[in-house]
């Protein structure tokens, strides 16, 4: 038996990282070993704890991961994530920091910054600081705290008061080919009050090394604001992805989560929204594929913390092969949340005998004034469904690709760019004809 | 001169907002003046937002508003003072623009309630199950009611029209001397309509007043008012017998806007 | 109907909160092997017995406290504080109920429970538990003309040790968890029930709890057994004094259910609560679990809890053999201070198995009420079917409700439902009630009873009516 300690090793790797934070500030030096430190406090979940019930967090921790070095990508290696990125405006970070040579920035209305935070520290630093933190939701997370100490930098996007963001902007954190190194992508989004803005954030490797990925997103919709938010996951088959991503929704402001899983051996999101203001709003939108030997687990928490907030959450998964699939969703209503409206649903499609799916959706509710309701199903295709397609001259696998389709069309209608919902359809069927089940992808 | 049925004087209302948390609302009623005798029915029509379901709403009891000023005399005592039961018990009743389910509340079980609550109040002896049984059926013939829609919890799952029905089933199962029907007429196809005011008009009577509240003239076809008033601004800015309505229909409410006293 | 609503709405807190005045044999407060050894020799125990139990402790001592889990929060308890045996002082061995202790017997009328022959319920044979033990059981010879078993805890160890061995802790073993594992070592009394092949038990069998004396807990067992193609209804109320201290109630329930057998267990849990600032109540820690061992069987849980100042119960279903049927009933009711989690879990193990879970959760004034559910269709459940539906109803601005389902499904053919709401007893419906002549306080028992239905239709009749009535006056000065 090994005594590998993940406390130990990272306090090693940081201190043997101390060259990437070479002029960091005294201030953020303080802020990670704060962080290092809670890691090490908190300790690796045990799966005793109620919300690693599902995900083994010795799984992702027990193992050596070095800290990505610097690595640069060509400008071919975006081509081949076959996505619709060639004419939008985007950062890209490669191995977790801002490639230069690969973002574009043009066409972006005056004002807005879309950068990284390291070259934002000299100028901005004191708006940085409290940003670069620990988010208040996660000070308990271990891997939260972790990101926070090793993320050798982050993506900030800042929207000035008023200004709406007419294009989709795209936040890509690509890694490159590298074995049992761990990367972490941080991002810092703020949207003042009454900005509008359209957000892409892409996660992806190139290549399938065995990797993990420790994402960090901070996102803030001041008052008023409008904050869509399309999240992908598209890692390799040999990576573990660890995601924290918390939003807080200020008065009037409207946030719009949509997270599309298809990627990564192991993953793991932890979505928290707080509707920290009055008539705050937030829908969240889930899809998750998963097939092969794949585990992904979504846990998202709406937090209504101010009376008349909204929130509307579906979440869907489609499991074949021998994979897992986990939602745990809880809607929080604390007693100041009078007059909220919460709705959550979980639909699950078990496409094989191996697959397995734990739906745990809750509620907790402190003030009486509310109407919340949640459902879940776990089931597999239509059977009456399946035989009117063949009746009408389908055979079986269309019939069943059909049916697929429409199960994540629900999700998948809500993305704008027809080009990009069409290639996240195909790699959604394709990864679930690779397990044998619904082939016949686009008819 | 015998005492009317209802006297509304000088009757000034506005939203409390106290419980909520908010900040009180704006006036509604600004000086509600209405005469009804017994046995006559009036209507009062006007614009969306003119008052006209506050009128019925605080006639009727419903909590979250404040009456500023006036009064109101039911059969010359004051109605103002009592609770919302007491008032159904001693006679009013309210006819619901938008009905309330409540499920597992079986609508027999609700009615029998009801109806014994409002007998023992006046003396009478409660119905055992059948007496009722037999009354209630009797009564469902007046509104064409099916009797599947009897076992059902209360309006629960009931279409619009299903649900008006079911008030003036109640209406007549309660005997009440004051009926307010408030926009009884909204969401009824034609054939609905003259079911209801079928029911509606056999229910009339000289013991019995009625205040129809509608925003159409369509209702007032069917059960033709003795007199109509016309609400805006939150007063009665104009009266007069049932010919009015069909001016109103002709020439819309906007000239009587215009003649509306400037707000206090 | 409406004057006795308000006639019982009007009555006093908890009725039930009397003390009865008997001599008591009594232990001292502690718990040790050797207290079990005393607990095990005043019952006459066999030495199998007494090994059983030892066992028991020996894993509780091992065991920790659940707090992580549950969303109650009280003091701890001090379990050498607690006396593990009450028991009313017997002269001599009973011949008839006529014997029975008058203040005992005076107790259970004041309770509704007649024990005279002549005065039986109808159609309700009952078990008597005060404090500790079984002082009364009614239609045992009636019973045993149909071969029926209905018989004390201790009893049954001396007259079925056949069935007890075989069959006692084969659903809820000794280490199932921290209670349970009390509740082995130190259990005093309780209920055993055989019901043989083929037979419908023609009454129901009931027990009623009754906790008198202070600073004990009480620790009863009961195990019931369907045999194939039988047929039982049981039933279980509970009752405790008004007393300031906070009394521990541990106890396991055990079912089994062979083929083509049915067990239907309904409970109206009315321990003290508490009172209105949360001081005194009994805690309720129950393990109730129920194994669908056999093919067709059925096993079906209807509880209205509306006691105890906290409720830690699951009523469980393992459904093991094939097309086997499990349900779960329930309304918890919270008001004062009371807190109460619970739900379910439906194990689904063999093919075709069904399971329905219908909760309704009411929290009133400080009331906290929580669902917790599992439901889990293992790999070899091929068609396997549950739907779960948790609706809340929230009275008032300082209680809560909270839901907790795990949904775990490891077989694609199997189909999972699960449905909640939460919401407040509208202003609109009282005040559409109030229209109708019907009084706020009537209006609310009203809703809540409508709220409740689905639930309490699957109540016998007799227990129907009583947790009604309950409700109402669990409720009284929530409202308003």
């Amino acid at each position: 038996m090994s005594t590998f300690s993940p406390e130990r090793h990272w306090a090693e790797a940081f201190a043997a990282a101390a060259d990437v934070r070479a002029g960091e500030p005294p201030w953020l030096e303080a802020t990670r070993k704060g962080a290092l430190a809670r890691f090490a406090e908190l300790g690796v979940p045990a799966r005793k704890h109620e919300e690693w019930k599902y995900t083994r967090a010795e799984r992702i921790a027990n193992h050596p991961w070095q800290p990505a070095a610097a690595a640069s990508i060509g400008a071919e290696a975006l081509d081949e994530l076959e996505l619709p990125v060639a004419a939008a405006p985007r950062l890209v970070f490669v191995n977790g920091r801002l490639a230069p040579d690969l973002s574009r920035l043009d066409g972006l209305p005056p004002g807005v910054v879309a950068t990284n935070a390291g070259a934002l520290l000299p100028r901005d630093g004191a708006w940085l600081e409290p940003r670069l933190d620990v988010p208040v939701p996660f000070t308990d997370r271990a891997f939260a705290a972790l990101a926070v100490a090793m993320a050798p930098d982050a993506a900030v996007v800042r929207i000035p008061r008023d200004v709406s963001v007419e294009a989709t902007l795209w936040v890509l954190f690509v890694s490159a080919p590298g074995e049992d190194v761990a990367a972490s992508p941080r991002l810092i989004v703020e949207a003042e009050p009454g900005a509008g803005l359209r957000l892409v954030e892409l996660h992806a490797s190139l290549g399938a090394s065995r990797q993990l990925h420790n994402a960090l997103t901070e996102i803030v919709a001041g008052a008023a604001a409008s904050v869509e938010h399309l999240r992908l996951q598209l890692e390799g088959a040999g990576t573990t992805h660890v995601a924290h991503v918390h939003a807080r929704v200020a008065r009037d402001a409207r946030y719009a989560s949509r997270t599309i899983a298809l990627g990564a051996e192991l993953s793991r999101l932890d979505l928290v929204v707080t509707l920290a203001e009055e008539g705050a709003e937030a829908t969240l939108d889930g899809l998750y594929v998963a097939a092969q030997t794949q585990h992904h687990e979504s846990r998202t928490c709406v937090d209504h913390q101010r009376p008349h907030g909204t929130s509307r959450e579906l979440y869907k998964g489609v499991l074949a092969g021998r994979a897992r699939g986990v939602f745990s969703g809880k809607v929080l209503v604390r007693k100041d949340a009078q007059k909220s409206s919460a709705e959550q649903k979980n639909e699950n499609l078990l496409l094989s005998r191996d697959a397995e799916v734990d739906s745990k959706p809750q509620l907790e509710i402190e003030a009486d004034d509310v109407r919340c309701t949640h459902g879940s199903t776990i089931g597999q295709l239509d059977e009456d469904a399946l035989f009117y397609l063949r009746a009408r001259g389908l055979d079986a696998p269309a019939a069943r690709a059909l049916l697929v389709r429409g199960f994540l069309g629900e999700i998948l209608a809500g993305v704008e760019d027809e080009a990009l919902r069409e290639s996240l359809e195909a790699r959604a069927l394709a990864t679930l004809s690779r397990a044998g089940v619904a082939a016949g992808g686009a008819p | 001169m015998t005492t009317p049925m209802l006297e509304i004087r000088d009757l000034h209302v506005r939203i409390d907002a106290s419980g909520t948390g908010g900040t009180d609302g704006e006036a509604i009623l600004r000086g509600i003046d209405l005469v009804l005798p017994a046995g006559e029915v009036h209507a009062i029509m006007g614009p969306n937002g003119s008052g006209k379901s506050t009128l019925a709403h605080v006639l009727a009891g419903k909590p979250g508003y404040e009456v500023t000023k006036g009064e109101v005399l039911f059969e010359g005592r004051d109605l103002l003072s009592i609770a919302p039961e007491g008032r159904a018990r001693a006679g009013v009743f309210l006819a619901f623009q938008y009905p309330v389910e409540i499920p597992g509340v079986g609508n027999m079980y609700f009615l029998k309630q009801a109806v014994n609550a409002v007998r023992s109040h006046r003396g009478l002896e409660e119905l055992d199950a059948m007496e009722f049984l037999s009354l209630a059926r009797e009564k469902m013939k007046l509104v064409e009611m099916p009797e599947e829609l009897a076992k059902r919890g209360v309006n629960e799952g009931f279409s619009g029209g299903e649900k008006k029905r079911n008030e003036i089933l109640q209406m007549a199962l309660l005997d009440p001397k004051l009926c307010l029907l408030d926009e009884t007429d909204s969401g009824l196809d034609i054939d609905a309509l003259r079911v209801i005011a079928g029911g509606v008009n056999a229910l009339r009577g000289p013991a019995r007043s009625m205040l129809l509240i509608t925003h159409y003239q369509r209702l007032l076809d069917y059960i033709v008012p003795d007199h109509v008033h016309v609400l805006a601004g939150g007063r009665i800015v104009k009266s007069g017998g049932k010919e009015l309505a069909r001016e109103l229909e002709d020439k819309g409410y906007g000239w009587l806007q215009a003649m509306r006293a400037p707000a206090g | 109907m409406s004057n006795q609503t308000l006639e019982q709405l009007a009555k006093a807190d908890y009725e039930w909160g009397f003390t009865t005045d008997v001599e008591q044999d009594i232990l001292e407060p502690g718990l040790s092997e050797d207290v079990i050894r005393v607990i095990s020799a005043k019952k006459s125990e066999p030495s199998w017995m007494l090994d059983w139990r030892l066992d028991g402790y020996r894993r509780w001592l091992q065991l920790a406290e659940p707090h992580h889990w549950a969303k109650l929060s009280y003091a701890p308890i001090d379990y050498q504080a607690i006396r593990y045996y009450a028991a009313p002082k017997q002269k001599k061995q009973l011949q008839s109920l006529d014997e029975l202790d008058p203040e005992i017997r005076r107790t259970y009328e004041k309770l509704g429970i007649p024990l005279g022959e002549q005065k039986l319920l109808a159609n309700v044979a009952v078990d008597a538990v005060f404090d500790s033990v079984s002082v009364a059981t009614t239609f045992k010879k009636e019973l045993e003309k149909h071969g029926i078993l209905f018989l004390p805890f201790s009893e049954a160890v001396r007259r079925a040790p056949e069935l007890v061995r075989r069959y006692l802790g084969s659903v809820v073993p000794q280490g199932d968890n921290f209670f349970a594992a009390l509740n082995s070592a130190v259990f005093t009394d309780g209920s055993f029930v055989y019901i043989p092949p083929g037979v419908r038990c023609p009454m129901e069998l009931s027990t009623y709890f009754r906790i008198n004396a202070s600073e004990t807990g009480q620790f009863e067992r009961t195990l019931i057994i369907a045999d194939k193609g039988s047929y039982v209804s049981y039933l279980e109320g509970c009752t405790a004094p008004m007393r300031d201290e906070n009394q521990l109630h541990a106890a396991v329930v055990e079912l089994v259910a062979l083929d083509d057998a049915q067990i239907k267990y309904s409970t109206v849990q009315n321990w003290y609560p508490g009172d209105a600032e949360g001081r005194g109540g009994i805690y309720n820690f129950v393990t109730k679990r129920g194994k669908c061992a056999g093919r067709r069987s059925k096993i079906s849980w209807t509880q209205v809890e509306t006691g105890s100042a906290i409720t830690w119960k699951y009523p469980s279903c393992i459904l093991q053999g094939d097309d086997s049927v499990g349900e779960f009933y329930s309304v918890a009711l919270t008001s004062k201070h009371q807190q109460a989690d619970t739900g379910t879990k439906m194990i689904h193990i063999g093919k075709r198995t069904t399971s329905t879970i219908i909760s309704k959760g009411i929290s009133a004034a400080h009331g906290q009420n929580s669902y917790r559910g599992l439901v889990r269709i293992q790999k070899g459940a091929d068609g396997a079917r549950n739907y779960s539906q948790c609706d809340s109803l929230l009275i008032g601005d300082q209680c809560g409700a909270h839901t907790f389902p795990y949904l775990e499904v490891l077989n694609p053919t199997a189909k999972v439902e699960h449905e909640a709401t939460t919401s407040k007893i509208g202003e609109d419906q009282l005040f559409y009630c109030q229209q109708r002549g019907i009084s706020e306080e009537d209006a609310v028992s009203l809703i809540v009873n409508g709220f409740c239905k689905r639930v309490l239709k699957e109540l016998p009749m007799e227990f129907a009516v009583e947790a009604q009535k309950l409700l109402g006056v669990s409720l009284e000065g929530a409202v308003g």
